[in-house]
C-alpha cells in the first residue's frame, strides 16, 4: 500500500496539490468508469476534490491518499446516481448511448458493460488502476479479504470457469 | 487470471481512450478548490470533542424537536415512547409474526439485526453468523429481506422473518424490482425482445403474473434504461413507473398490475424535475423540481407538485427547493428534503401534512440522511441519520421516528445501517 507522507506548509496547512493532485486523473477515470459520462465525471471529480479539500485533515498519515480520494470520488458518483435516482443497464443489442461511449464487441467487453456498477468498480480499481486489494477495499468500504472476494466474484461473472488463485 | 486481467484492462482502456482527462485537469481543479475557504480547525482533538458534544446535542435535539403546535391533529394513540437505552448486547428473541418491524444492525454484534416496532421498542433480533456485506433491504413490514451478495444490481437472495434463507434466484436480470407494499411479494419489471413486462413474484420464485406494458419506445430510448418502480401494490392493482435521466424528458406511468394497462402517463421537459415519487397505493405522485438537487444548469420546474393521479390536479404545491422523498402509508404526510440530499453533507428535512400543507416537523441538524423506513400501515417515518464524514455502505446511524402529531422519538443509541 502506498504510504503517504503528509506534507505541510510552514503555516501548518496540508499541501493539497502534493497530496491529492497526483490522484485527480485516477479520480476522473474512476468517475468515468462509474458514470460513463465525461461531463458528469468531470463534475464528480471537481466536487470530490472540493470535499477532499474540506476534509483534508481527516486523512490519516498512515493511510493512502489515493484510496482516500478515490473513495470520496466513488461516493460522489454514488451520490450523483442516487440524486438522479437513475440506474443504468446497458444492453448489448441496443444502440449506443447519449455520450457515444465505445461499444466493446469482445466477449469480456460486453460482459463488463453488463456488470453491476460496484462489480465494475472493483475490477476497474484492481485491474485497470492496479490498486492493491487493500486499497480496493478502502475505496469500496471493505476489508482486503472482502475486496478480494468482490474482485473474484466479479471476474467470475465474466468468465464462469475462473478459479480463484 | 492473467489473460483475463489483460482482457479487462483492454476493455476499460477502450472506454477510457474515448474520453481522456483534460491535460489541465490537475491545474484547473487544484486552483479552483484551493481558492475556497476550508472549514476545519487545526486541532483534531477539538474536532473530536466537538463531534462528541454535537452527537449528544443532536440526539437530545432530535428527541425533543417540536416546531409547531398542532392541537387539532390527532395524537398517535398507541405511542408509548421508549426512553430506556437499547441493550445492544441483548438478544430480543425471534421476531414475532404479524408485528411490523424496522431493522438496524447492532454495532456490538455484527450480524445481529435488531427489529424495532413502530413505538420504538425492540421487538426481536435476527442473528446471522456474519453481517450481510451488501445492502440488506427489508420488505415494508420487515417480514422478509432481500440482498444481492455481489453488491448493487437488485435482489437475488432472500431471508425470511427469522433470518433464515428463503430462496435464491436463478440467473436473471430484471430491469427493476420492488417489494410490494403489502410485503411478501416483489414486483418485477422486465425488458425482453423490445417489450416491457410487469410481474409479481414470491422471493426466489419466477413471476406468476406477467403482463406487457405498452411503453412508448421513444420515451425510453438508447442504451440507458433509467426506468424503475416508484410504488407497487398488488392489493390496489397499481404500480408507478418513472423514467428519469439527465438531459431527457421525465416520464411517469401508472400501470394496472393485473393486465399491464397504462392508466396514466405524463411527461415533463428534460431537467425540469429531479424525480417523481409515488404514494404506496399509486394514488398520489410528487414531482420534485430539479431545484431541490441544486441543479442550476437550465430551466427547472418552478415548484414541487404533489398531484392526484385520478384527477390529474395538484393537491399541494411546495417550494421548488423541497424534494419529496416519500409519502406516509396513509397518505397524510410527505417527507421532504429542504436541502439537496447528497453524500458528505448534512441533509435538512421536513414532514409536511398533506391536507393542510403545514410543516409538522423539521430537521436542521448536522447529520446526513442515510435512509428511511415508512410505517407500513400508519403515518410514521423512521429516519436513519449518519455523520456526513462517515462515508461507507454501513455507516453508524441514529434513528429518529416522526409521528403524525410531530412528536419525534427514537431508540437511544447508535446503530449500523443494514
Amino acid at each position: 500500500m502506498e504510504q503517504v507522507a503528509v506534507t505541510r506548509s510552514s503555516a501548518g496547512d496540508v499541501d493539497f496539490d502534493a497530496l491529492v493532485g497526483p490522484h485527480l486523473e485516477a479520480g476522473y477515470r474512476t468517475a468515468l468508469a462509474i458514470l460513463r459520462d465525461p461531463d458528469e465525471a468531470r463534475d464528480a471529480v471537481q466536487e470530490a476534490a472540493f470535499k477532499a479539500w474540506q476534509r483534508l485533515r481527516q486523512l490519516n498519515e498512515a493511510s493512502s491518499a489515493r484510496a482516500w480520494f478515490l473513495a470520496i470520488v466513488a461516493n460522489q458518483c454514488r451520490s450523483m446516481r442516487r440524486t438522479r435516482w437513475w440506474s443504468v443497464i446497458r444492453l448489448p443489442q441496443l444502440e449506443s448511448g447519449v455520450h457515444d461511449f465505445p461499444t466493446d464487441t469482445s466477449d469480456v467487453g460486453r460482459a463488463l458493460a453488463k456488470l453491476p456498477q460496484e462489480d465494475r468498480l472493483a475490477l476497474f480499481l484492481h485491474f485497470y488502476l492496479d490498486l492493491p486489494l487493500e486499497e480496493v477495499g478502502s475505496v469500496l468500504g471493505l476489508s482486503a479479504a472482502g475486496a478480494k472476494t468482490r474482485v473474484y466474484r466479479a471476474a467470475k461473472k465474466l468468465r464462469p470457469d475462473l478459479e480463484m488463485s | 487470471m492473467e489473460d483475463l486481467r489483460s482482457e479487462i484492462r483492454a476493455a476499460f482502456e477502450k472506454e477510457q481512450a474515448a474520453h481522456p482527462p483534460e491535460m489541465s485537469l490537475r491545474q484547473t481543479v487544484v486552483r479552483a478548490v484551493t481558492m475556497q475557504p476550508r472549514r476545519e480547525t487545526n486541532l483534531q482533538w477539538v474536532a473530536v470533542a466537538v463531534a462528541a458534544l454535537l452527537g449528544i446535542l443532536i440526539v437530545g435535539a432530535l428527541m425533543s424537536t417540536k416546531l409547531t403546535q398542532r392541537a387539532n391533529v390527532p395524537v398517535r394513540p398507541q405511542a408509548t415512547p421508549s426512553a430506556a437505552p437499547v441493550n445492544l448486547d441483548r438478544d430480543y428473541g425471534p421476531p414475532p409474526a404479524g408485528v411490523p418491524l424496522f431493522y438496524v444492525e447492532s454495532p456490538s454484534h455484527p450480524g445481529w439485526y435488531i427489529g424495532f416496532d413502530w413505538n420504538g421498542v425492540p421487538g426481536g433480533t435476527i442473528k446471522l453468523v456474519a453481517p450481510i456485506e451488501s445492502r440488506l433491504t427489508q420488505s415494508p413490514d420487515g417480514s422478509s429481506f432481500a440482498y444481492s451478495p455481489n453488491g448493487k444490481g437488485g435482489y437475488d437472495q432472500f431471508l425470511d422473518r427469522l433470518g433464515q434463507p428463503s430462496g435464491g434466484d436463478p440467473p436473471h436480470t430484471y430491469q427493476d424490482q420492488m417489494w410490494a407494499a403489502e410485503s411478501g411479494r416483489l414486483c418485477t419489471l422486465d425488458y425482453n425482445s423490445g417489450q416491457w413486462r410487469i410481474g409479481v413474484r414470491a422471493p426466489g420464485a419466477a413471476p406468476t403474473s406477467v403482463h406487457a406494458v405498452a411503453i412508448d419506445p421513444s420515451a425510453v430510448p438508447s442504451s440507458i434504461l433509467a426506468i424503475g418502480f416508484r410504488s407497487c401494490s398488488p392489493l390496489h392493482d397499481r404500480a408507478v413507473l418513472v423514467y428519469n435521466y439527465l438531459g431527457r424528458p421525465t416520464h411517469v406511468w401508472v400501470v394496472r398490475i393485473s393486465d399491464g394497462a397504462i392508466l396514466f402517463h405524463q411527461s415533463h421537459a428534460a431537467n425540469t424535475l429531479a424525480d417523481i415519487v409515488a404514494s404506496q397505493d399509486g394514488v398520489l405522485i410528487a414531482e420534485s423540481s430539479n431545484q431541490s438537487t441544486g441543479f442550476i444548469a437550465g430551466a427547472t420546474a418552478p415548484q414541487t407538485t404533489i398531484r392526484s393521479v385520478s384527477a390529474n390536479t395538484p393537491v399541494l404545491i411546495l417550494d421548488p427547493s423541497y424534494g419529496v422523498l416519500g409519502f406516509s402509508s396513509d397518505n397524510s404526510l410527505v417527507l421532504v428534503t429542504t436541502t439537496p440530499w447528497a453524500s458528505g453533507i448534512k441533509t435538512h428535512l421536513a414532514a409536511i401534512e398533506l391536507a393542510t400543507g403545514r410543516v409538522i416537523w423539521r430537521y436542521d441538524g448536522d447529520q446526513e440522511l442515510a435512509g428511511f423506513f415508512t410505517e407500513p400501515t400508519g403515518a410514521a417515518f423512521a429516519l436513519m441519520l449518519q455523520n456526513p464524514s462517515e462515508q461507507s455502505l454501513h455507516p453508524g446511524v441514529f434513528v429518529t421516528m416522526v409521528y403524525i402529531n410531530g412528536v419525534t422519538q427514537g431508540p437511544p443509541g447508535r446503530f449500523v445501517r443494514p
